[in-house]
């Protein structure tokens, strides 16, 4: 009797069984109309580098979003739906060449194109003209790595969000670690774009308000053959460390191969754009071993474990995992937490929405840290957010001595 | 690093501007033109050696530089200045517009065949030297070395070589030399060629001392013109006079006052020397 029930059971239990496993599997894909994200990048500009690594990270949040994998974002920071909504994440690009007149182009050409967010993986100039055709069209625009608090102050900020410290706080971590390295005079090296000028401008204010001395500020001009001038200025002025603020490949890379063969001697200091500027590693050789940058993400961290291999697999095996990486996964994330808690893709619930997400896992940062948005405050980060690493055999390898909140 | 590492270098930034300014000279001869595209023509060989001497034997990347360069001023001139001088009827704007839009397309060819990455070539010379407590790369002397060698070879070919007579005949009188039915289409197309070679040569030099890209043409193409305007277009040797005035000028004046003020000393530089000699450092005397 026993065997016959079985027997006339197994067909339905199998029956039974195809099913939930064809629901499952129907639960981790995606379906309907794709939800549309625009991209703003840099093909042809001064940080091209630095906006193909964003790039690179937003495929590989999407392709795992669209697997039903949430990454570091597991429920109930999201929902755990597939892609967005449970639709699936499409990308379209429009390259700005990190001009803010081609940034607002594309932005419009995005918008009209049916994009219901946009992200912005070149510089806080294009996202301060993209921002206006967000808030006309009521989509939201987020910028993972851009730094320019203007972005997100009044007028034109309602629908403008970023993820990176602002860069005040970026000085006072830099200047905690210079503190905790002894030195108290450095010297600043940038290059001649006002994006870096207007960098030095803050952190000047923040080491002037902090008693740390710049005794000399020198530029790299774009394209220069040699900067022997710049160099030894900079080691007349007898400086305990240097700054370098030189973003461009070539001229970061020039920077470097002459600093090394200056034997100046003092220490480097980076921010994170020598971190998103991978072609400047191999291009300034050894000289780039001991600099120590103000980032925002721990090198080979074991708690993405999970991304990093995705994105090695899509990537290249030997990609590093950077903060340019992880931090548009993030900006994915929120959008998605944001569009399904308002219900839609776009409109003013989704901005209400943006607004009201709370301790949401940041996947960069300190351990633990977490973004926190309010109407007043579309930034969302603290000093938790920044990271400061040492490079070691031409990259980023590991945790300088002094780390936030430590 | 000393201070001798400042004159050094803008000693090897006015070799290289000099022989930008040799290339402008030799073509300004065969065409009566200024050819703007030399600075691409630069930046390609720069591009393209850097890129192909990772891959190939350095002698076959420098000869391949080296022919790209001149492969494209000669198909700047047959495609681009010849057709355009053509059909011109007085001055020379429509081939300059035309010259600088190829400067923007050879740029953005050199970026489409290369990417937009940085690139190093490999040294010419490996290996440096310590000078009174400068170190010298053996690369930068031999900057150094080819300039001098080929502005005085093209000194002494433009004196007593045929074509090189016959160069600077028709560069002295473009009309008389029609009229004499000197072979005027042949000289040019020669003369072409080597400035393309020459600023093939000026790639080569660039990317074996530093990092260099697609970007680098506009800054070329204006260095290498103003070291024939101030050296003079007489002498083979008046470009190499510019580009050592230009090069020692912006090294000087970072070392001095500082790299923001580098233009404002070369302007102030430039219009001294339109004011004092404007026909250039070396020029004719002409017997009243």
């Amino acid at each position: 009797m026993r065997g016959i029930g079985i027997a006339r059971a197994a067909p339905a239990m199998l029956a039974v069984s195809l099913c939930v496993s064809g629901i499952g599997a129907m639960a981790q894909t995606p379906s309907g109309p794709a939800v549309k994200i625009g991209v703003i990048v840099d093909r042809s500009g001064v940080v091209v580098s630095n906006s193909k690594g964003q790039q690179d990270g937003l495929a590989a949040a999407a392709a795992a979003l669209n697997k039903g994998d949430m990454l570091w974002a597991k429920p109930p920071a999201t929902s755990g739906k597939p892609g967005i909504l449970g639709r699936p994440i499409e990308f379209m690009y429009e390259d700005s060449q990190s001009d803010p007149n081609r940034a607002l182009s594309g932005a419009r050409r995005l918008a009209s194109n049916g994009a219901d967010a946009i992200i912005i993986t070149t510089v806080s100039p294009d996202m301060m003209q993209a921002r206006l055709v967000c808030e006309e069209a009521k989509i939201i625009c987020i910028g993972p790595s851009v730094a320019g608090i203007a972005i997100v102050r009044p007028p034109n900020n309602a629908y403008a969000f970023t993820l990176a410290p602002p860069f005040d706080i970026q000085g006072q971590e830099l200047v905690a670690s210079l503190k905790a390295a002894g030195y108290d005079n450095l010297a600043i090296v940038r290059d001649e774009s006002g994006a870096s000028k207007a960098q030095a401008d803050v952190f000047k204010a923040v080491f002037a308000k902090a008693n740390i001395n710049v005794v000399a500020e020198e530029t790299v001009p774009a394209g220069a053959r040699e900067i022997s001038g710049q160099l030894l200025r900079v080691r007349n002025a007898a400086p305990k460390a240097i700054l370098n603020l030189v973003n461009p490949p070539v001229d970061g890379a020039l920077f470097m191969r002459s600093y090394e063969t200056s034997r100046i001697g003092a220490p480097l200091f980076a921010m994170g754009g020598l971190i998103s500027q991978t072609e400047t590693w191999a291009l300034a050789g050894p000289a780039i071993d001991g600099t120590i940058a103000v980032d925002y993400a721990i090198p080979e961290n074991s708690e993405l474990k999970g991304f990093a291999d995705l994105f090695r697999s899509m990537h290249g095996k030997d990609r590093p995992v950077l903060s340019t990486n992880i931090m548009p996964a993030s900006s994915l994330l929120l959008l998605k937490r944001a569009m399904e808690d308002a219900g839609e893709p776009r409109g003013e619930k989704v901005k209400a929405a943006m607004e009201k997400i709370t301790r949401f896992p940041a996947g960069f940062g300190q351990p633990g840290y977490t973004l926190n948005y309010s109407p007043e405050d579309h930034n969302g980060a603290t000093n938790a957010s920044i990271v400061v690493i040492e490079f070691a055999g031409q990259r980023p390898a590991k945790l300088f001595k002094y780390q936030p909140g430590k | 690093m000393t201070e001798l590492t400042v004159i050094w270098e803008g000693l090897i930034s006015g070799a290289l501007y000099g022989l930008l300014g040799l290339a402008y000279l030799v073509i300004l001869q065969a065409t009566r033109t200024y050819n703007f595209s030399i600075g691409a023509f630069a930046s390609f060989s720069a591009v393209a050696f850097a890129a192909w001497s990772g891959e190939l034997a350095l002698g076959a990347a420098i000869g391949l530089a080296v022919l790209s360069a001149l492969a494209l001023a000669l198909i700047t001139d047959v495609a681009i200045t010849r057709p355009i001088a053509a059909r011109e009827t007085g001055g020379h704007l429509g081939v300059v517009l035309g010259l600088v839009a190829t400067l923007f397309v050879i740029t953005q060819l050199t970026q489409q065949l290369f990417g937009s990455r940085t690139w190093i070539g490999t040294p010419l010379l490996p290996g440096s030297l310590e000078i009174f407590g400068t170190i010298v790369s053996a690369h930068s002397i031999a900057t150094l070395l080819c300039a001098f060698v080929m502005c005085g070879a093209m000194q002494l070919w433009q004196a007593h070589g045929r074509r090189g007579r016959l160069l600077a005949a028709v560069g002295d009188n473009w009309e008389a030399a029609v009229l004499l039915a000197l072979p005027v289409g042949g000289i040019r197309a020669f003369a072409v060629g080597l400035g393309g070679a020459i600023c093939g040569v000026v790639g080569v030099l660039q990317a074996g001392g530093g990092p260099v890209s697609f970007h680098g043409s506009f800054g070329l193409a204006l260095v290498g013109f103003l070291a024939l305007v101030i050296g003079g277009a007489q002498s083979s040797w008046g470009p190499l006079a510019g580009g050592t005035i230009i090069g020692l000028t912006e090294t000087l004046g970072a070392r001095i006052i500082g790299a923001s003020a580098r233009e404002y000393i070369l302007l102030v530089v430039i219009l001294l020397v339109f004011r004092l000699r404007p026909q250039g450092i070396f020029a004719k005397e002409i017997r009243e």
